[in-house]
């Protein structure tokens, strides 16, 4: 029993190391589809983003996709990498991340960074169909159940 | 059409070079030429040093007009100068002192100088000898002026710089200078205690200019130089740096594509129009030509989406993805401006292709065979129901993706875009659904084929996609509302204006459920899902945060251990705590530092009681150690993560460090606290959800509340709670309270309920969100209605607007409005009214309290001892929480207490309060007074009292919520209640004007019609009036008018007949008289030849019979000529379309006879081309109108068709009028034969000879009572 409950632990850990990957990528190569595939087909997701992007409210995935289209098609990321460590053991069902994004702004050439502050949520049932399917979506990354619901971040 | 096509070139051209300009130009312009840009950059320094002088020599103006308003003013004191400043209080001010040093009055933005002035030093020099100062004071720098009036010192202050420790949207940081000359502009203020040594040689060697070195290869040098006063002194340092070449070109690029856009925009619009006009004139070549129109239009919209990525537009909020963005193809629904494109460009095409489909739509076809007709109706109902089903799904993915309610009315066009796109998108339906209806009856035998197949078609989209059979329930009444509608329509028993304001009020009354519905459905997984995540998700945001914190503190440790030692403690908690996450979020907590001994040494709180001192309970731990605590305030239980950490040296310990985070449930970001101080400092909000009306209620496991902004008064039924408490999802459930019910979402988690309840809506909710939507796309479709009428129909608008019947609704209309409109506004101001003055009082009712809390206290300190102390903070935090307000307590206009201590530190608010309060309460009696203040983007109200305590005066200062928010929150129901009121008067005031207006109109009306049939030529009209009054008299004489000018018409045909018979006589009797003379003598001639006998008899009857034969040839002759006078005169036939000629012919009727009688018109898609003479044709056309017209009596119809057939044209006038008996069927085309007393029975014949003189036929039938069908048949031109 012991032993499907430390393969489950470890099936998740790798499934949220996976989702922590996806929204790295998501932001260094400019796709936002990385990040909705990520994002809770059930739930809203708070966002709190300061200066210069200035937005705070809760949306819906897709309102986030464009949303963070806009973002990255204006804010050019200059790197982006995770500064907590993934955990080793599972203890709740919601877990933040922190990582730093700098990001140079298009239009006038400025440099940014934020750290920002993810909140994943492990969702019991993945939704199976999630309204739109995005693209370039596989098998495995449907089944992921770790969802973003909030993102919070702070000017550094 | 010329012209148009040469502005289309010239746009096109003008497109071109723009794109030419967009992709060279910057190239150009933007060469990062080095000297160009220090050149610039030197400019831009001179134009900060411009601005920077203009502020002192401000000062130095008010300098002068302060003087001499100290003298005029003499009597009314230093106040009254100061006043007469004319400061802006914001970023000015004006503080008074006297010989000691003491601070008398002031205004505006000002620091509390009273240590500068009165303590001996370098300030106070300054201040002496009259020299402008910078002065820095928590979270401002001011610059200072010093003046003097009398034996008083002013000091005139001007803020140069805000920025404070917290960040939240509402506070704005403030800088002097103005926004153009910000960018890529840093400053530096130097307060004037400052050691600046360094920075004068460093600016005296380089000439205050130093270039600083780029900081990368590519990039420009800064220029950095100081901003000094008039002493030379240096006030600032800046630090200006251009902007990079790729940036200049990025931003120059977008200007101009955005001109290359505009001009293609233009010429796409212009081609779209030569195209449509072509497609739907040429029939040649209309495939290629609506080919290329749908094309353009998809150009079109695809060039809408580049432009909606432009900057300029990006940041405009109609194109904020945050407002409503879905997924579809290529993004086309991104926004609310791009899906209204969408919608708009979909509504055209669909438009475009029912114009060029109009022939096909309305003619019936030929009838198929049934099981033909059964598959096309099948197909057809189908696709309607799946067009049907498509819409809803762009309804549920609009109102699902979208941060609007969009049954909350606002004026903002996101708000008022998305719903014209609903419209648009609705009207697009109804197109497509009506062509695909016409599509199910063409051909079809009748009525049941296509209402089985609709039936079918339903059952069958049914069972195949049942998760969609609720968008059935909606969409099957909606299309049989509408079938209904066409039906009425059809069968004239609903005219066109009628039908099309039904359509209106369906298309409302289904647009009005269907966002009901979807909205609840969204509003009800918002709060099962997103906010029962941000509940739950508050603890882990708060442990993260603690753990974050206190790593962040372990890193500054050497800042505890030297207030561990006892040195520079005052602030070190402060400075600590303002580097923690915890900080940077606003988030409530405090960090307490205590030494060996376990007394604190420095601590600071953002908004946690200073009661709460937790460090007693918690045990010795050389590591961060977190734990939960639960302590009660006032009543009110409150939770706190608390970390905390001891220090030790070897075995000794130095002390600890205490890092606690609230768990206030006032922290979820999805309440609104009505808290001016928290909301000032929220950096978290959801404002799409200020629409929700939602409440929300914390219970314990007896249902009791632990908290309750919403101010419920019954808990939750305790038959539900085992059920809550087990159901860890969460459920909905019901109960009554102060008479409404709610219904919540409710959920266990820390062994506590949580309730999230939403709004239940009301029949006269219902109701208001209905009338708003039906006004609302009334105004939507009647203003381009009206628009498109006063261009293209502009006579008939006069024609309208000059209507006397009109102008008697719109009187009526406007003695309605106008009242209430009046009603509207007052009733608005009279309720602003009402709940500021109760506002008022609730903040006065706290204030009485607070001032009796202190008066005792103050009181009871005089009874034990001499000196009397202030009351302490403490206290004040107690009031505070006693009353749920914040509480400020100023002596003698300086901060003493405050409950938002944090606020006044931290430099958000000024320790000295309003100085214009502060004299009005010096000099009048004022109870209290209240004063409207804004803190950057947050505006709220305080209300202040006075008191006094010896010699001092008190003032207690209480910060309320009052702005456009509480009243709108307040108000929003009473409105609702007054606009539906409203709208049933306005209807109430149309039907009686419609009544009223009936009585008067309506007889003149029928006056008018009347005049206007007998000016066609209708003498056979004769009007009727029931009411016995003036109007009688007025259509009796009309009706005998039109008698007499009926006999009239008759005895001037007739005196016209005999005078054409008598002139036909004088001229046949002068011609035929001639001749006869010849002929007479010649035969009297003859007669005289004969009884003479004397001459040659032969040879005088030869010449006789001569002369008479050539006489009689002379008479034929003239015979000859009248019989071709009496003909008619021959046809002139050119080849015309059929089709023209019968829509010219009707044109005036049409105009004329609507109030009677309704023509129908039905003409085929085809040209009808016949060699025809136009005017003998139309002359023959209007004998048959005139004729049904004059057989129908009252109320009727006439339906034209026109339509090809067999080489022929077919013409039908069908009319509903008396018939005509077959007897009476069988003379109609004989000369003289008429039915009418006034008739000359001529009509008919000439027009039947016409049609024969055409090649053509025709053919009456008729049946009494049931109307007359005429069918010419006439031979088309072969092609």
């Amino acid at each position: 029993m012991a032993h499907i409950g430390l393969s489950v632990v470890s099936l998740l850990l790798s499934l949220l190391s996976a989702a922590a990957i996806d929204v790295e990528s998501s932001f260094l190569e400019n796709r936002p589809d990385l990040l909705l595939f990520h994002l809770s087909s059930r739930s809203g997701i708070s966002l709190s983003l300061p200066e210069p992007v200035s937005f705070s409210d809760q949306i819906s995935p897709e309102q986030s996709y464009f949303l963070f289209q806009g973002i990255l098609a204006r804010f050019l990321t200059q790197e982006f990498f995770s500064e907590s460590d993934l955990p080793a053991w599972l203890d709740k069902d919601r877990l933040i991340l922190k990582a730093r994004w700098s990001f140079r702004d298009n239009k006038t050439n400025n440099q940014y960074a934020f750290r920002l502050f993810i909140l994943f949520k492990l969702e019991k049932q993945p939704a199976q169909s999630s309204g739109r399917s995005a693209g370039g979506r596989d098998s495995t990354k449907r089944s992921n159940p770790w969802k973003i619901i909030e993102i919070k971040a702070e000017k550094i | 059409m010329k012209k148009l096509r040469a502005v289309w070139a010239a746009s096109a051209v003008l497109s071109l070079i723009l794109l030419a300009a967009a992709l060279w130009l910057p190239r150009l312009t933007a060469s990062p030429d080095q000297a160009r840009n220090l050149a610039l950059l030197r400019d831009k320094a001179e134009a900060v040093r411009q601005e920077f002088r203009g502020l002192w020599e401000d000062l130095k103006q008010k300098e002068s007009t302060l003087a001499a308003a100290a003298g005029a003013v003499k009597e009314e004191g230093l106040f009254a100068a100061l006043q007469k400043l004319n400061l802006r209080r914001e970023i000015e001010g004006a503080a008074a002192f006297g010989q000691n040093g003491r601070l008398k009055t002031w205004l505006g933005n000002v620091l509390n100088f009273e240590p500068l002035v009165q303590t001996p030093g370098p300030g106070r020099t300054l201040i002496d000898k009259g020299r402008p100062l910078i002065v820095a004071d928590k979270a401002s720098f001011f610059i200072i002026w010093p003046a003097k009036v009398g034996q008083d010192t002013v000091l005139l202050t001007r803020l140069l710089y805000f920025r404070t420790q917290f960040r939240s949207p509402y506070l704005l940081d403030y800088q002097f200078l103005k926004p153009s000359l910000r960018s890529g502009c840093d400053i530096d203020y130097w307060d004037f205690r400052e050691d600046l040594a360094g920075f004068e040689r460093i600016f005296a060697r380089h000439k205050d200019e130093y270039l600083g070195q780029p900081r990368t290869s590519v990039g420009l040098p800064s220029l950095i130089f100081p901003l000094r006063l008039e002493d030379r002194t240096i006030a600032a340092t800046v630090t200006l740096s251009a902007p990079t070449a790729t940036a200049g070109q990025a931003r120059a690029r977008e200007k101009w594509l955005l001109f290359f856009s505009l001009s293609v925009f233009l010429s796409a619009v212009l081609l779209l129009i030569l195209l449509g006009r072509a497609a739907v004139r040429d029939s040649r070549r209309r495939t290629l030509t609506s080919f290329l129109f749908l094309l353009v239009l998809v150009a079109l919209r695809w060039l809408f989406l580049v432009l909606s990525q432009l900057g300029v537009f990006e940041s405009l909020p109609i194109f904020s993805p945050a407002l409503l963005s879905f997924r579809s193809l290529s993004g086309l629904t991104r926004s609310p401006a791009d899906l209204a494109l969408t919608a708009f460009c979909l509504l055209l095409a669909a438009a475009f292709l029912a114009r060029l489909g109009r022939g096909f739509i309305l003619n019936p076809g030929k009838p198929l065979p049934w099981p033909a007709a059964g598959l096309l109706s099948l197909a057809a109902s189908t696709l309607a129901l799946g067009l049907l089903l498509m819409f809803q799904m762009a309804l549920q993915a609009t109102i699902f993706n979208s941060n609007l309610s969009l049954l909350r009315f606002s004026f903002s066009a996101s708000f008022l875009l998305i719903h014209l796109s609903l419209l648009a998108l609705a009207l697009t339906l109804a197109l497509a659904l009506f062509w695909l209806f016409r599509l199910s009856v063409r051909g079809s035998p009748g009525w049941p084929v296509p209402a089985v197949c609709l039936a079918l078609a339903a059952a069958i989209l049914a069972i195949f996609l049942r998760p969609f059979e609720a968008v059935l329930h909606l969409a099957l009444p909606l299309l049989t509302a509408f079938l209904l509608l066409w039906a009425a329509f059809q069968t004239g028993r609903l005219r066109a204006g009628r039908v099309l304001f039904l359509a209106a009020a369906v298309i409302s009354l289904f647009m009005a459920v269907a966002l009901n519905i979807h909205i609840g459905q969204r509003n009800r997984s918002l709060v099962e899902n997103t906010l029962k995540d941000t509940i739950l998700s508050q603890e882990d945001w708060a442990s993260f945060f603690l753990q974050e914190s206190m790593e962040t503190i372990n890193q500054n440790q050497d800042l505890l251990l030297t207030a561990f030692k006892g040195s520079q403690i005052s602030d070190t908690a402060q400075r600590l705590w303002g580097r923690t996450l915890a900080a940077r979020f606003n988030w409530y907590s405090s960090l307490e530092i205590l030494n060996s001994g376990g007394e604190t040494v420095s601590r600071f709180a953002l908004n946690v009681p200073r009661s709460f001192k937790p460090s007693a309970d918690l045990a010795p731990s050389p590591e961060w150690t977190v734990t939960a605590l639960t302590v009660t305030f006032i009543g009110r239980e409150k939770e706190f993560l608390v970390g905390h950490r001891d220090w030790y040296e070897g075995q000794k310990l130095l002390g600890r460090a205490v890092l606690s985070l609230s768990l206030d449930y006032e922290l979820l970001p999805f309440l609104y606290s009505a808290n001016p101080y928290f909301e000032l400092l929220r950096v978290h909000s959801l404002p799409s959800l200020e629409q929700l009306e939602l409440g929300f209620a914390v219970f314990d496991q007896e249902g009791k509340f632990l908290f309750n902004p919403n101010h419920l008064a019954a808990g939750l039924p305790v038959r539900s709670l085992p059920r809550l408490l087990n159901e860890r999802d969460g459920q909905w459930v019901r109960w009554k309270d102060k008479g409404r019910t709610i219904s919540a979402f409710c959920f266990p988690h820390r062994g506590r309920l949580f309730g999230l309840f939403l709004p239940r809506k009301t029949l006269i909710n219902l109701a208001a969100e209905f009338l708003k939507l039906f006004f609302l796309y009334g105004l939507a479709l009647g203003l381009p209605a009206l628009l498109g009428a006063l261009l293209f129909t502009r006579p008939r608008i006069r024609t309208f607007l000059k209507s006397f019947s009109n102008r008697v609704y719109a009187s009526f209309l406007v003695i309605a409005l106008v009242p209430l409109l009046l009603l509207t506004i007052f009733t608005r101001s009279y309720f602003t009214r009402v709940f500021t003055r109760q506002f008022t009082r609730a903040a006065e009712a706290d204030a009485a309290f607070t001032r009796n809390v202190l008066q005792d206290f103050l009181f009871l300190q005089q009874e034990e001892r001499s000196v009397v102390i202030p009351p302490p903070e403490d206290l004040v935090l107690w009031i505070s929480a006693a009353i749920g307000n914040d509480v400020n307590l100023y002596q003698d206009g300086r901060l003493v207490s405050s409950s938002r201590r944090e606020f006044f530190d931290s430099g958000i608010l000024p320790e000295l309060m309003d100085g214009e309060l502060h004299h009005r309460f010096q000099t009048e009696s004022d109870l209290f007074l209240t004063q409207r203040l804004k803190m950057g983007r947050y505006a709220f109200y305080t209300l202040t009292i006075p008191f006094t305590v010896g010699s001092s005066k008190l003032y207690i200062s209480l910060p309320f919520p009052f702005e456009q928010q509480e009243i709108a929150g307040a108000a929003a129901g009473l409105i609702e209640f007054l606009l539906l009121a409203s709208a049933f008067f306005v209807a109430a005031v149309a039907f009686f004007a419609r009544g009223l207006g009936s009585a008067i109109v309506t007889p003149i009306r029928k006056l008018l019609s009347g005049t206007r049939e007998v000016s066609l030529g209708n003498l056979e009209i004769s009007l009727h009036h029931k009411p016995d009054d003036e109007m009688k008299t007025l259509f009796l004489g009309f009706n005998a008018m039109v008698r007499s000018l009926k006999q009239h018409q008759q005895e001037l045909a007739e005196m016209s007949q005999k005078a054409a018979w008598a002139e036909m006589a004088r001229k046949v009797a002068h011609e035929v008289k001639n001749p006869l003379t010849p002929i007479q003598l010649s035969a009297e001639h003859l007669l005289r030849v004969y009884e003479d006998g004397k001459t040659d008899f032969a040879q005088a009857l030869q010449q006789s019979v001569s002369y008479i034969t050539g006489e009689v040839e002379n008479l034929r002759k003239i015979a000859q000529e009248f019989l071709e006078m009496s003909r008619e005169s021959a046809l002139h036939r050119e080849p015309d379309d059929v089709r023209k000629v019968l829509e010219e012919t009707l044109a005036p009727y049409r105009r004329i006879l609507t109030d009677r009688i309704t023509i129908r018109e039905s003409f085929g898609p085809e040209p009808l081309r016949c060699l025809v003479d136009r005017s003998k044709l139309k002359m023959a056309l209007r004998n048959f109108l005139i004729n049904a017209l004059e057989a129908i009596s009252g109320r009727g119809e006439i339906a034209v068709r026109a339509e090809g057939r067999e080489n022929q044209a077919l013409i039908e006038i069908q009319d509903t009028g008396s018939g005509m008996a077959p007897d009476v069927l069988q003379h109609i085309f004989e000369p003289h034969f008429s039915t009418k007393p006034l008739g000359t029975g001529l009509g008919l014949p000439i027009a039947k000879k016409i049609i024969e003189d055409h090649g053509g036929s025709i053919r009456v039938t008729s049946e009494p009572g049931r109307g007359t069908l005429v069918t010419i048949l006439l031979p088309l031109i072969e092609k």
